[in-house]
């Protein structure tokens, strides 16, 4: 069953009183279970597609399914709630919550998703990302490593069958990239769609599909050239 | 690139700098003017109104010297001129003029509303050369009044009451006079009564005619009792015609009493001064309070802005540019909201010179009034502001400019904050999920910030308590007044009479046959001064019998002993007295002359035996015994009576006003509602002071909520990216924002307690000595207080919710900071 699914989506902009097309006539389908990884260049628009598939972003033209639920004219507030309970995110800067502690920052993700029993969820989160003894510390006490791991595992006590990550290592040492990378590969095999954007080409490697996209066109939809490798033969 | 071109385009970045927080900046910059421009004005009060008053004063020839006999005594008009003949200097007088100033009731009734209040005549040449009068409405007196019932009406009391500029009085004795014009005089700026103070233009008129018309009023004809005098301003000249006036008036009027006043110790002249300087030096605090608010807010902004300027400064230092370089730019924003303050606070300050200048005129309508704008004080709050903005820049830029270039640039999570005090909180859970527990964390997140805030509310809070605090203050007090004055009695009126009189004679039996009176118990009071190891005080003493069924003193501590001479003082005569329960008093009074040709000064001393409960300081009770001891046994001057059934107070002193031994028939809380109703004018200067303190309060608040919004924006952005809504958004900040109010007007409200504290107990007492103030703050105060230090913070955040909805959410979840 496909989770998102994209239907001649094209996304304008008008910056300094020229248009300019993020994304032109771009459809695509994936599928739980499924690690997709979006790679291309700087403004070619992988994060205008992810950002339309979070529901951060509307398309100026096109349909948008995801989790079954046709987000692409729907209002202000339904698109709130679809974010609560359709989509969760895992950024480049991370974005925690300065003032919260690292189980604060997970049990956030479960508490806005409404699951039950909140603390006890993102305690086990915690513990999935390797950071069970980390609850109590405030994110300037982490190392950058470890706050993409309280990052993901926020993201992923809130439940959604969809994880969209921009940028996930960018920046973190290599090190660090391949366990969060480790992390975010598992997450596909738990029956969630993950939507991981990069320009790092050797992350694509690791992909059940790579979708490529140049000048707001998508030029590539297909499994990584030359087979799918293990994260442990990654190198960059 | 030429040095013009530099500067030039540093000014430009620096006013591009300004304008990306251009709403910020005019916040603060307003905040700055407000702070400036109340400082000018309100530090420039004391120096109009000493001004103000010193002109008005040279302008209408005030005395230096009263010479008054003891009340009920008169001598031969030329009497006491010709005693000047003594003053070895003749030229140390350079004025005299003889008066006669006789009590008497006067009633100003017109139309439904009844004005019957104790008063006086003062009688002088028409054309004085001492005191003269301030023709304000009407025509002054002329040569052609001598001797004709015309007077004119002391101002301030007929513009108490909205009087016509002309018309008809009746005095006590059933007397009548026109008068044909309201007049102010030296002595009467501030109108002050027997037992009152302050404010006493409600309860208290003064006519002033031609001498033969005082004289012809009063039956004294021929006769006078004041000298009013202007004395050379030579060191020591006061005191040489004092003394050798006093020596030669011993010769010249044996067994007659006379006491001296000199013209500052006067009180009218004494008060506007004291007042001028005890509300100054409040007004000083509350301008300081308002500058540093601004600051406190000046400082939060430039702060933010140089923490948002923190990689370009880090890549400045990188690329090899100096430190004082590097410093241009945010110098340049605190010079701009300097500049922008200081602009803002011309306006500012003309608007509050403006109204300050109309408060002084209500308060104290001076025939002369000197209230230019003080340029020197203007630069004075302008330098201020300048100097606070400068200095809310150099403290957070220094600590900018201390780190090392890698610090400044480093991004992610090598950049990532200490959270402030966060760390106090580790461990505790407040109910609520995550969401529940941000607010508390981000108050204790940037304690800075959250510092300055509160300091800056917490002024603005203490400013509103101080201010609404002294005037509950007034009122508890009153209130404890007015319920003494009327305890046993809410119907007790007082009626003085001009002289004391034997208890059986027939205008008393007269007036007791009165069918409007019905219960009655007569009283002495006397006019004393109260002295004890070298201390002394005015006061009336009151001959009264402690169970009186009409009225007695309430007494919080001692007796007042039946068989054995006793004396009952104020809490706050014993404070300033250095005396208590046990100890002597000294006690001068006016007694009458064996002959009862007049009255004369004897002295006794009695033992203090109880304090009353009476916050007044100049009432004191005495019994029989020692009236006796005092050769004043039997003597009666005031009674207090009740009207007769389905009779009312005006009844009584209609009936009364045609007896002429009657000087006053008033309430017996008469004083204490003048007293109120003078307080009641100060209503404006809060509800006005209040107002700017909110808007100031509201400023400081928004500054805070905008510098939290944007410093938030990726926080924000991020729980809208998890579906957190605007309004839940909005809501935290809310929260956020009451912790923070709450906290400003805790702090507020003890710093507003502290300086309440000193104007009652330090200012106050030097103002208005006579009142034992009750500090009190009412619980519309402490609404008051909380209005303006949570109710704005805590709204403040609402102010936000556009630029919230405004977010450019992916955008600001990339953004690198």
């Amino acid at each position: 069953m496909a989770l998102v699914e994209l239907s001649g989506v094209t996304r304008r902009y008008t910056v300094g009183g020229s248009e300019v097309v993020a994304l032109s006539d771009v459809s695509l389908r994936v599928r739980a279970e499924e690690f997709v990884v979006v790679l291309g260049p700087s403004g070619s628009g992988k994060t205008t597609l992810l950002n339309i598939i979070g529901a951060l972003d509307s398309p100026s033209a096109g349909r948008v399914i995801v989790a079954g639920q046709d987000i692409s004219r729907a209002s202000r507030r339904a698109l709130f709630a679809f974010r609560r309970h359709g989509v969760s995110f895992v950024f480049q800067t991370f974005n925690l919550f300065p003032a919260l502690t690292a189980l604060e920052n997970v049990e956030f993700g479960a508490d806005v998703a409404g699951r039950a029993n909140a603390r006890l969820l993102a305690g086990e989160m915690l513990e999935r990302v390797g950071l069970g003894r980390r609850g109590a510390h405030f994110p300037h006490e982490l190392s950058g490593g470890e706050q993409q791991r309280v990052s993901i595992a926020r993201a992923l006590a809130s439940g959604n069958p969809i994880l969209l990550a921009d940028e996930p290592t960018g920046e973190l040492d290599f090190q660090t990239g391949i366990q969060i990378l480790e992390l975010l590969h598992a997450q596909a095999h738990t029956g969630r769609a993950v939507l991981v954007v990069t320009h790092n080409r050797e992350i694509a490697r690791v992909a059940d599909r790579v979708i490529e996209l140049s000048s707001g066109h998508l030029v590539r939809d297909e499994p990584p050239e030359g087979g799918q490798v293990e994260i442990t033969d990654l190198r960059w | 690139m030429s040095r013009w071109q530099r500067l030039s385009l540093w000014l430009r970045w620096g006013l591009r700098d300004a304008r990306r927080r251009w709403l910020q900046v005019l916040s603060i910059a307003l905040l700055l003017g407000l702070g400036v421009g109340m400082y000018s004005a309100m530090s420039s009060m004391g120096s109009w109104r000493t001004a103000s008053a010193d002109a008005s004063f040279a302008a209408l020839q005030m005395h230096d010297l009263r010479l008054s006999l003891t009340p009920g005594s008169f001598v031969a008009q030329g009497k006491l001129s010709r005693a000047l003949a003594v003053i070895a200097d003749h030229r140390l007088v350079t004025a005299a003029e003889e008066r006669l100033v006789i009590p008497t009731q006067i009633d100003a009734s017109g139309g439904r509303r009844s004005i019957i209040v104790p008063g006086r005549i003062v009688g002088a040449d028409v054309q004085p050369t001492v005191d003269r009068l301030a023709t304000v409405r009407g025509r002054p007196l002329r040569t052609a009044d001598n001797g004709l019932p015309v007077v004119q009406l002391e101002r301030n009391f007929a513009k108490h009451y909205g009087l016509a500029g002309a018309g008809t009085l009746r005095l006590g004795g059933g007397r009548q006079v026109r008068y044909i014009g309201q007049a102010l005089a030296p002595e009467y700026f501030i109108v002050t009564a027997p037992g009152a103070d302050f404010g006493a233009e409600a309860s208290f008129a003064v006519l002033f005619g031609s001498l033969p018309t005082a004289q012809r009023l009063s039956g004294q004809r021929g006769r006078v009792n004041e000298l009013v005098l202007r004395v050379k301003p030579d060191r020591g000249a006061l005191a040489a015609v004092q003394s050798e006036l006093g020596r030669g008036l011993r010769v010249a009027l044996p067994g007659i009493g006379f006491t001296f006043t000199r013209g500052s110790q006067e009180a009218a002249r004494r008060l506007i001064y004291e007042d001028a300087q005890g509300d100054q030096q409040m007004m000083d605090i509350f301008a300081a309070l308002l500058l540093g608010a601004a600051a406190f807010a000046a400082f939060n902004l430039v702060s933010r802005t140089i923490e948002a300027q923190r990689r370009e400064i880090g890549i400045g230092m990188a690329l090899g540019v100096r430190r004082r370089v590097l410093a241009r730019r945010p110098l340049l924003l605190g010079g701009q909201v300097a500049v922008l303050g200081i602009a803002l606070g011309i306006p500012a300050g003309f608007a509050a010179n403006a109204w300050l200048r109309s408060v002084m005129q209500s308060f104290v309508p001076l025939p002369v009034l000197r209230t230019p704008m003080q340029v020197g004080v203007f630069a004075e709050g302008a330098a201020l502001g300048l100097v606070v903005s400068m200095l809310a820049t150099a403290i957070p830029l220094r600590r900018a400019l201390a780190v090392t270039p890698d610090e400044a640039i480093s991004v992610g999570a090598r950049a990532a904050k200490s959270s402030g005090l966060v760390w106090m909180t580790r461990g505790l859970r407040l109910p609520g999920g995550s969401l529940s527990n941000m607010p508390l964390r981000n108050v204790l997140r940037a304690p800075r910030r959250t510092l300055m805030t509160v300091l800056g509310i917490g002024a603005v809070v203490a400013i509103t308590l101080a201010l609404a605090g002294v005037i509950d203050s007034f009122n508890t007090t009153l209130d404890a007044s007015r319920a003494e004055a009327l305890a046993g009695s809410g119907q007790r009126l007082t009626v003085d009479l001009a002289t004391p009189q034997p208890r059986d004679s027939a205008p008393l039996r007269g007036m007791i046959a009165s069918p409007v009176i019905g219960a009655v118990q007569p009283s002495l009071r006397l006019p004393v001064t109260l002295s004890a190891g070298g201390r002394q005080l005015g006061a009336f003493l009151e001959v009264v019998a402690i169970h009186g069924r009409l009225w007695h003193p309430t007494l919080r501590v001692g007796t007042l002993p039946a068989a054995r001479p006793g004396l009952v003082i104020a809490e706050r005569a014993a404070q300033d007295l250095h005396v208590r329960i046990g100890d002597l008093l000294e006690v001068r009074y006016p007694a009458p002359t064996p002959a009862r040709r007049g009255y004369q000064l004897a002295s006794a001393t009695l033992p203090i035996t109880g304090i009353h409960a009476n916050p007044m300081r100049f009432l004191a009770y005495t019994n029989q015994s020692a009236a006796i001891r005092m050769q004043l046994g039997g003597l009666v001057d005031r009674l207090s009576v009740t009207p007769t059934s389905g009779r009312t107070a005006d009844d009584v002193r209609r009936a009364l006003l045609a007896v002429p031994a009657v000087t006053a028939v008033q309430g017996a809380a008469a004083m204490t509602d003048a007293f109120r109703q003078t307080m009641s004018q100060f209503t404006d200067v809060l509800v006005v002071t209040v107002a700017i303190a909110m808007i100031m309060a509201l400023l400081i608040a928004y500054n805070s909520a905008a510098i939290n919004a944007e410093e938030r924006t990726r926080e924000h952005a991020t729980m809208f990216a998890y579906g957190i809504s605007p309004g839940r958004v909005i809501g935290g900040n809310v929260v956020e924002a009451l912790l923070t109010g709450t906290l400003a007007t805790v702090v507020g409200v003890a710093v507003g307690y502290g300086i309440l504290r000193w104007v009652v107990d330090v200012s106050m007492r030097e103002t208005l000595p006579d009142l034992g103030f009750l500090i009190s703050i009412s619980t519309g105060t402490l609404a008051l207080a909380a209005l303006a230090g949570i109710l704005g913070v805590t709204l403040a955040p609402l102010l936000t919710l556009g630029r919230l909805r405004r977010i450019d959410v992916p955008s600001a979840l990339r953004v690198v900071e």
